[in-house]
């Protein structure tokens, strides 16, 4: 097999592979934020389907398909149609850098646990981000309903807004790391200091965090934040129009950045895959992939919980907070690391 | 293999451009423009500028090109009228 046939091969079973897990992931965080929410708000949850209601999201997915797919009269139709689909398939594209772990062998074939190792990975997930908001926007303009409309300008308005504070957020991992890869990134994070802490970008950088998870909350339009879909005012924001497999894909988009945010977090702050490593030489393989999910899990476990406790913003206070607390507090970040690093670094 | 790439972009880049002056509503307009700073971001890519292409994408098709889709929003725009002038769109409409 010639050289780019391989690649193309390797490449295209991992891409299947890795979508496969991430969207039962979606699937199933959609279960445990009914669940979790449910307990916290003193009720069960989703109990019918299969033991704990384990097979809820399987009942879910095929109401989804055999709902009717209504389309209102007056939407614009090729946009109404497109757009689902633009929002599904950026957010599943900005997965293909994600690191999941080490290299994987097996038998004799080794292949790291990443679709595709690029050295500017961090910007491509930076640009796939701001690419994303024309799936929201263009929801709501082509529906052709008021509700859309404002849910859609109030979601470019606020998206745009944190990508600036998102950005100045990571720069100062970046300055710390002197790469862009995410590779690299993780493995600037091995080790530890002082024999028990971990060398994670956590201790150093916990401002940079703090504005970033905030910035990460706006740009994935979750509770507090979530004012694109406000149920109280706006019905249901930019997809109130859209019924059956295009509103699924909605909200698969939303709870695949979920993942992505998730995902970013633990490789730029809490050290990727490193963790403890024991037992047998073949688990050492697989034990970074298990960490690594474990710190995702409670990222998404910290979505829902704050889900469940925190109460909606306003909308004035969400661009007053995005503007003129979050973004100076990243850009001061930004000129201590620099300073930093430039003195001592 | 980089020859067939950049035959494939550069073909859209200049059907995307060409679409950008027949249509006659701007929202398809201005996403065409999108399509077409996309696959400059491609080219770039595919001559080993990655930083750029980064750029390109970030800064053109996510931050400029919502600001003209978000006007368009705003003000509501509709289908304009045809003038004598907009010879490309005459003709795209004949034929």
């Amino acid at each position: 097999m010639p050289d780019w046939a391989q690649f193309v091969l390797i490449s295209l079973i991992k891409s299947v592979v890795v979508i496969a897990i991430l969207l039962t992931g979606v699937a199933y965080a959609v279960w445990l934020e009914r669940k979790v929410v449910g307990r916290m708000q003193n009720r069960w949850g989703p109990s019918r389907v299969g033991p704990f209601g384990l097979l809820q999201p399987l009942a879910d997915g095929a109401k989804f398909i055999f709902k009717e797919d209504l389309i209102p009269d007056n939407v614009y139709k090729p946009l109404y149609i497109a757009a689902p689909m633009i929002s599904v398939a950026l957010a599943l594209m900005s997965i293909a850098v994600v690191p999941f772990g080490n290299e994987l062998h097996f038998g004799s074939f080794t292949t790291s646990a990443q679709i595709s190792d690029v050295n500017i990975a961090l910007l491509i997930v930076l640009g796939v981000t701001s690419v994303a908001v024309y799936g929201i926007a263009l929801a709501g303009w082509s529906s052709n309903s008021k509700y859309s409309l404002l849910g859609s300008l109030r979601a470019s308005a606020q998206m745009v807004s944190y990508e600036a504070s998102l950005g100045l957020s990571l720069i100062g991992v970046l300055l710390l790391s002197g790469s862009l890869s995410l590779r690299t990134i993780v493995d600037m994070q091995s080790g530890t200091w002082l024999g028990f802490l971990p060398k994670w970008n956590i201790f150093p950088q916990f401002i940079a965090f703090f504005t970033y998870l905030c910035a990460a909350f706006a740009e994935t339009n979750r509770v507090p934040f979530d004012l694109p879909e406000a149920e109280t005012e706006l019905v249901a924001g930019y997809h109130t129009e859209y019924s059956a497999m295009k509103f699924a894909m909605f909200f698969m988009a939303e709870y695949t950045n979920m993942f992505t945010v998730a995902c970013l977090a633990t490789l730029l702050f809490f050290g990727g895959w490193h963790g403890p490593l024991f037992g047998p030489v073949w688990l050492h393989d697989w034990l970074p992939l298990f960490w690594f999910a474990l710190k995702v899990f409670c990222f998404i476990f910290l979505y829902i919980w704050i889900r469940g406790t925190l109460p909606r913003f306003r909308y004035d206070q969400l661009m007053a907070f995005g503007w003129k607390v979050l973004l100076p507090i990243a850009i001061a970040n930004l000129v201590l690391t620099s300073l930093f690093v430039a003195l001592w670094g | 293999m980089h020859t067939v790439l950049f035959v494939i972009f550069a073909c859209v880049c200049v059907a995307a451009a060409i679409n950008l002056l027949a249509q006659r509503h701007p929202i398809n307009s201005a996403l065409s423009l999108i399509v077409v700073m996309g696959s400059l971001a491609l080219l770039y890519l595919l001559l080993g500028a990655e930083f750029v292409a980064a750029v390109q994408v970030i800064i053109y098709a996510g931050a400029i090109m919502v600001l003209f889709v978000f006007t368009i929003m705003l003000l509501n725009a509709g289908e304009e009228e045809l003038t004598r002038g907009s010879r490309v769109a005459l003709t795209s409409r004949t034929c």
